[in-house]
């Protein structure tokens, strides 16, 4: 899939562990792994915008498109 | 578990259970005796092919009455006449092989030879998936990915199955039409239980469903 989740860099960015964001946006520790390591197939919009409202981000910020034809 | 999918999967499980075991009693029976049958007239058809003599063998065909009234019987109680068709008889021929040609002898030879071991494979295999099924349901896994393999190897094994005894029926019927003349009847080709490929195309329809339900189940379950 072309779609880079960059929660990890977000996280990075404002020193949150993956716990401690799990606590403060209601998601399981194993559904958040899911979205950080990239496995997850689709992200509701209700989740997408509670992670911006605690991280202080945009949705470009978590997310990103690769155009996977493209080589360097 | 769903109580509707608890109940059905029980009922299912019974009903299979009596009908395999029922089969299997009646089959094993029929089994012994038509072995032992068939074992001696092989034998005897070894022996009289290889000296040159007549052949004697048993066909299993079904007849259609020719046009005309029907002779058995001539009428019914209220004296009203019947013409019907008489289902998978046998009729024990005595021929010469040379009466039948040689690519037909063959290729029935070849539908015997190979008629077992598939049979034998299916009438084994479809029990355990079946039992499989039952068994993933029962523990709440009804998207188990290995349940699309197991309907469709249960499709593909009925519709083998029919037509593996199709081919069997076909050969045997080419034969008799060779050697075996009813007086006013003629000989019918048995196109056997079409019920088993309805069936079959079934289960491979229901493999497919299951593997779109099992993909949505998938992608519902990586949704964040």
């Amino acid at each position: 899939m072309g779609i880079i989740v960059n929660l990890d860099v977000m996280m990075a960015k404002r020193k949150v562990s993956l716990n401690e964001l799990s606590e403060r946006v209601g998601i399981t520790p194993a559904n958040l792994s899911i979205l950080k390591t990239g496995k997850a197939k689709a992200i509701r919009f209700s989740t997408l915008e509670i992670l911006c409202k605690e991280l202080e981000c945009q949705p470009s910020d978590i997310l990103e498109y690769q155009d996977k034809t493209i080589n360097p | 578990m769903n109580k509707r999918l608890k109940i059905i999967t029980i009922a299912v499980s019974v009903i299979y259970a009596v009908i395999f075991i029922g089969n299997t009693y009646r089959e094993m029976i029929g089994f012994r005796q038509g072995f032992k049958l068939g074992w001696n007239e092989g034998r005897e058809y070894a022996i009289n092919e290889k000296l040159g003599l007549p052949i004697t063998k048993t066909f299993f065909v079904s007849l259609k009455p020719e046009d005309g009234p029907y002779t058995f019987p001539t009428t019914t109680l209220n004296q009203v006449p019947v013409k019907a068709e008489i289902k998978k008889m046998s009729i024990q021929a005595t021929y010469m092989k040379e009466e039948v040609p040689k690519g037909l002898r063959i290729a029935e030879g070849w539908a015997i030879f190979l008629v077992f071991p598939v049979l034998l494979y299916i009438i084994v295999m479809i029990p355990i998936q079946v039992f499989r099924i039952v068994h993933s349901v029962t523990k709440n896994k009804v998207f188990d990915p290995w349940n699309i393999n197991r309907l469709r190897k249960i499709g593909n094994a009925l519709l083998i199955f029919y037509v593996v005894c199709l081919a069997w029926d076909y050969f045997s019927y080419r034969i008799a039409t060779h050697v075996v003349h009813v007086e006013g009847y003629s000989l019918q080709i048995d196109w056997g239980n079409i019920t088993l490929i309805l069936l079959g195309l079934v289960m491979l329809m229901f493999a497919e469903v299951l593997k779109v339900s099992v993909k949505l189940k998938e992608e519902q379950d990586l949704t964040v």
